[in-house]
């Protein structure tokens, strides 16, 4: 088989493969808004749908995306070490104690933050449930509540 | 050459594992009490059997920085790279645990290749046992109490109690000095509601913890929602 053959036989080879990739990983779509599974939250986790009753919205995104697009009525409580904890803690307690159910919700779902105040605000042991809204922002950007 | 064509598109297609092996993959750090921040590298090797490209490294926290050591994200098979982790400890407290996910090219977003994890160990040097008093509107307004107990090398003094209104009375008691103390916390009356704020200063030279903060309400009990 001569050069030319051989070139064109790899060439074949290589679009096949192409081909396959193409049929296997599927071409690239727009992401879909956020879908909250309820078989897979954990314990302390919220879907949007669920939320009901008197409710504190308690932001952990930074001040300045909180006082952007935080929810109406909630407050700012994050990890950002210029912050003061303490002042956060007596800021929310009022709130809190008012509150039939405390949902802190983050920049996404992969943010942790949420989990850590939640957790903090668990420990004050006012008595409503706390729980972290599953998506965190990326459910809100989606839904009627967001600004 | 048809053994070549087949060899050559097997090659192509077929899915080759590439595989991200980590050294250490759970580091457990402990925090020094006056640190603002703490740093721990990941030492890994690429033991698949072709090269790799780190697309993202994502620790779902603004507390915790991920980057490669040298900027490096590509990894020949057999070569072994760092990837460092910086943990912003703020005013976080006690054992705090951070998964850092890490995807290669061609990972789906639901399915990173790799994962880490960052254990946390901040000492707690002064704590509160409750947090929390609580009393009934129109219930008894006995006395109830707030346990300060420090766990530190030098003893840590409680240097004032005040409150945040005058709902409540407050005294100190001293259990065991520099170890253990009591706050004494009365109600005026509890016809009607009221919270207040108390705040507990220290002599600690640790100060992001020199300040503690308990609570006490009057309030009708909070019926959780179904």
């Amino acid at each position: 088989m001569n050069a030319l053959a051989q070139f064109a036989a790899v060439g074949m080879v290589s679009l096949a493969a192409a081909g396959g990739s193409w049929l296997l990983r599927k071409p690239p779509v727009e992401k879909p808004a956020f879908t909250c599974d309820p078989a897979k939250l954990r314990d302390d986790e919220i879907c949007l749908a669920d939320v009901k009753g008197q409710v504190l919205w308690v932001d952990a995104r930074s001040r300045s995306e909180w006082q952007a697009t935080g929810l109406k009525g909630s407050i700012l409580w994050n990890m950002d070490p210029k912050e003061d904890a303490n002042v956060f803690e007596a800021e929310a307690a009022p709130h809190i104690a008012a509150a039939g159910l405390v949902v802190v919700y983050c920049g996404s779902e992969k943010c942790g933050t949420s989990r850590e105040i939640a957790g903090r605000i668990r420990r004050m042991e006012f008595g409503p449930p706390v729980k972290v809204l599953r998506g965190g922002w990326d459910a809100i950007k989606g839904s009627s509540l967001a600004p | 050459m048809k053994a070549l064509s087949v060899f050559l598109f097997l090659l192509a297609i077929l899915p080759i594992r590439a595989e991200l092996k980590f050294e250490t993959p759970v580091i457990d750090a402990e925090a020094a009490l006056d640190a603002t921040s703490l740093v721990r590298e990941y030492k890994f090797t690429n033991v698949g059997t072709k090269a790799i490209k780190i697309t993202q490294a994502d620790a779902g926290c603004s507390c915790l920085a991920v980057e490669l050591a040298a900027g490096k994200f590509t990894y020949a098979p057999g070569e072994s790279g760092t990837l460092r982790a910086t943990f912003e400890i703020g005013s976080f407290q006690g054992t705090v645990e951070k998964t850092v996910l890490i995807w290669l090219e061609g990972d789906r977003e639901e399915s990173p290749s790799a994962k880490v994890m960052l254990r946390v160990h901040i000492p707690v040097i002064i704590s509160l046992e409750p947090k929390s008093l609580k009393w009934e509107l129109g219930g008894s307004a006995e006395m109830q109490s707030i346990d300060v107990k420090m766990d530190y090398e030098k003893p840590i003094r409680v240097t004032s109690v005040s409150t945040s209104n005058e709902t409540f009375s407050t005294k100190l008691v001293t259990v065991e000095e520099g170890k253990h103390y009591k706050v004494e916390v009365t109600p005026h009356g509890t016809a009607t509601g009221g919270m207040t704020i108390i705040r507990i200063e220290t002599d600690t030279d640790v100060e992001k913890q020199r300040i503690q903060q308990g609570f006490a309400m009057i309030t009708v009990p909070v019926k959780p929602q179904p």
